[in-house]
């Protein structure tokens, strides 16, 4: 059976990056129990096609009663240029811009925030996660597992941060699912420090 | 082709602009959104004021039977056409049209004192309408109530373009189907109707207009050993027959059809919407199409795939209305994301 079109039926949009992003900021918000705050968490998909989601977004039914969209990116290789980046998506279709990351816009209608993952630098969302579980013994566990496969004959660990999350998630009840599913299963420790951006961030969305 | 509609007080629209439209138009929106009501101003200025568009309202709503006694005619044809039933502000629906210029009807209920000719004494307003183009004005068109209905008064004949409207329970059957059949056939043009009836029927080998059963009728040969009539194929036969004999009746024009998917499997959608935009290609039709269906606009976004497609999205807040305009890329986007669009 096809899905159903998703409504904009909620006053506060989030709008992030790919299927695991919205499976884990969907955990995060149920985490940070802000039931009374009404958000909708769209997968825009890849950071190349949010320009495209926003300007069908902005034509969707229920858009003229959104009052604050949040956009959470990945830095990849800079934070400054993936904020650069999601600043020229929204000023394309005559959104408001925020001048800084994890900001509200100075202007509504709708009032707009930004938040690159990991923060500064560079990285992505699991960059975050592995933060959680830094230097626990399974976090030791992995190290070893990585310098044993560098050195293998032609052994490299490619994109170390999904590598890691990966590695860390092999240690749960449930190794197959992803970082997002992972998140949902309570398998992250939500209330690590390294959070607090993202928490500041969305409670920030949420407060009027 | 029609660009840039303005209407003012007409029904549920105090005012609505619809900026842009393209050769193709599905417009949507919910209930009491004024779907309907923006294909009957487009109709009614297609008639420039005329009987026939002034009437449109009685089939559109199904009031035929209701509106025969002058009082009907006032309280439920004439005085709901006005937005918020204020009868003292003229409804005016103006657009360009690409060949004719800029177009405007203007519609006004005056009353009975302020007469056409001074030995009528009625009680009953006039229906006044007036054809402009260019800003300046062309035709008057007055209407009065009698006792036995609306009496045409005074007017000339000034239609800036051709317009039909297909409504979602009146398809075309019988012997004015059969009718508009053989007039194709004459202009050897028959075989557009058989191509879009074969989107459903892929049976079908050939059609024709005959009355040997003692009334006109559209008949198709599906391979049996006698001809069947049309009307027993199935509502979804008898609907897309209405709208290819619509099409070809209404070359260089607008075609306005209310609830398209009425009749119409799912499965077939993106079929007859490829036969509307071949065929409105080759004609040089404009369409305006309604949908309350997601899988309709699917079917058109997969089926037309030029950017000669628009979907237009009327919302109505506090009594305010606005139409939503989405471009090719925007209904692609909305599509691709699955997002609500109607």
């Amino acid at each position: 059976m096809e899905d159903k079109p998703v409504e904009i039926n909620s006053p506060i949009q989030l709008l992030v990056e790919g299927n695991d992003g919205r499976n884990f900021f969907e955990a995060f918000r149920r985490h940070l129990a802000i039931s009374e705050c009404d958000m909708q968490i769209h997968n825009y998909g890849g950071i190349r096609e949010l320009s495209g989601f926003l300007s069908a977004f902005l034509r969707a039914s229920g858009f003229r009663d959104v009052v604050r969209i949040g956009i959470v990116r990945d830095a990849e290789p800079s934070a400054d240029r993936a904020f650069q980046s999601v600043q020229s998506a929204l000023g394309n279709v005559d959104l408001p811009v925020p001048a800084r990351i994890g900001i509200l816009s100075a202007e509504g209608n709708p009032y707009t925030s930004v938040l690159i993952l990991p923060g500064q630098g560079s990285g992505m969302l699991e960059t975050v996660l592995n933060q959680s579980f830094a230097g626990t013994p399974v976090d030791v566990c992995i190290d070893g597992f990585f310098e044993c496969i560098e050195s293998t004959n032609g052994g490299e660990i490619h994109r170390p941060d999904k590598a890691r999350a990966n590695a860390y998630l092999s240690s749960t009840p449930e190794p197959q699912v992803s970082v997002g599913v992972a998140a949902k299963k309570g398998y992250w420790n939500l209330d690590h420090e390294t959070f607090r951006p993202i928490r500041d961030f969305m409670q920030g969305l949420c407060t009027v | 082709m029609l660009e840039r509609i303005k209407i003012t007080n007409f029904r549920r629209f105090r005012e609505l602009e619809v900026p842009r439209t393209t050769r193709i138009n599905v417009i949507t929106g919910s209930n009491n959104a004024g779907k309907t009501s923006l294909l009957e101003a487009i109709f009614l200025l297609s008639s420039g004021g005329n009987p026939i568009g002034v009437n449109i309202g009685r089939d559109l709503r199904g009031l035929a039977e209701d509106t025969q006694k002058p009082a009907a005619v006032r309280e439920i044809l004439w005085k709901p056409m006005f937005s918020a039933l204020d009868t003292g502000t003229p409804i005016e629906i103006a657009a360009h049209h690409t060949d004719s210029g800029s177009i405007s009807v203007k519609i006004a209920l005056e009353e009975a004192a302020k007469t056409w000719r001074k030995e009528d004494a009625f009680a009953d307003p006039y229906l006044v309408c007036t054809f402009f183009r260019d800003n300046g004005q062309i035709a008057t068109s007055v209407y009065r109530l009698t006792d036995v209905g609306i009496e045409f008064m005074s007017g000339q004949a000034e239609i800036p373009f051709t317009a039909k409207i297909l409504l979602p329970y009146l398809d075309t059957t019988g012997s004015e189907a059969a009718g508009l059949l053989g007039a194709l056939r004459q202009r050897k043009q028959g075989d557009l109707v058989l191509e879009a009836l074969r989107v459903i029927e892929p049976r079908l080998r050939s059609i024709e207009d005959n009355s040997v059963s003692g009334a006109p009728m559209i008949w198709g040969d599906i391979g049996l050993s006698e001809l069947v009539p049309l009307p027993v194929m199935g509502g979804g036969i008898v609907r897309i027959a209405s709208l290819a004999l619509a099409m070809a009746t209404v070359a260089g024009g607008v075609l306005l059809v209310d609830e398209i998917e009425n009749g119409v499997h799912h499965s077939v959608l993106s079929n007859v919407w490829r036969v509307i935009d071949d065929t409105s290609r080759k004609l040089g039709i404009q369409v305006f199409a309604t949908t309350h269906s997601y899988e309709c606009l699917q079917a058109a976004a997969s089926a037309i795939e030029d950017d000669d497609l628009s979907i237009h999205r009327l919302e109505v807040n506090e009594d305010e209305s606005r139409c939503v305009t989405l471009d090719r890329s925007q209904i692609d986007g909305i599509i691709e994301y699955g997002m609500e669009v109607r």
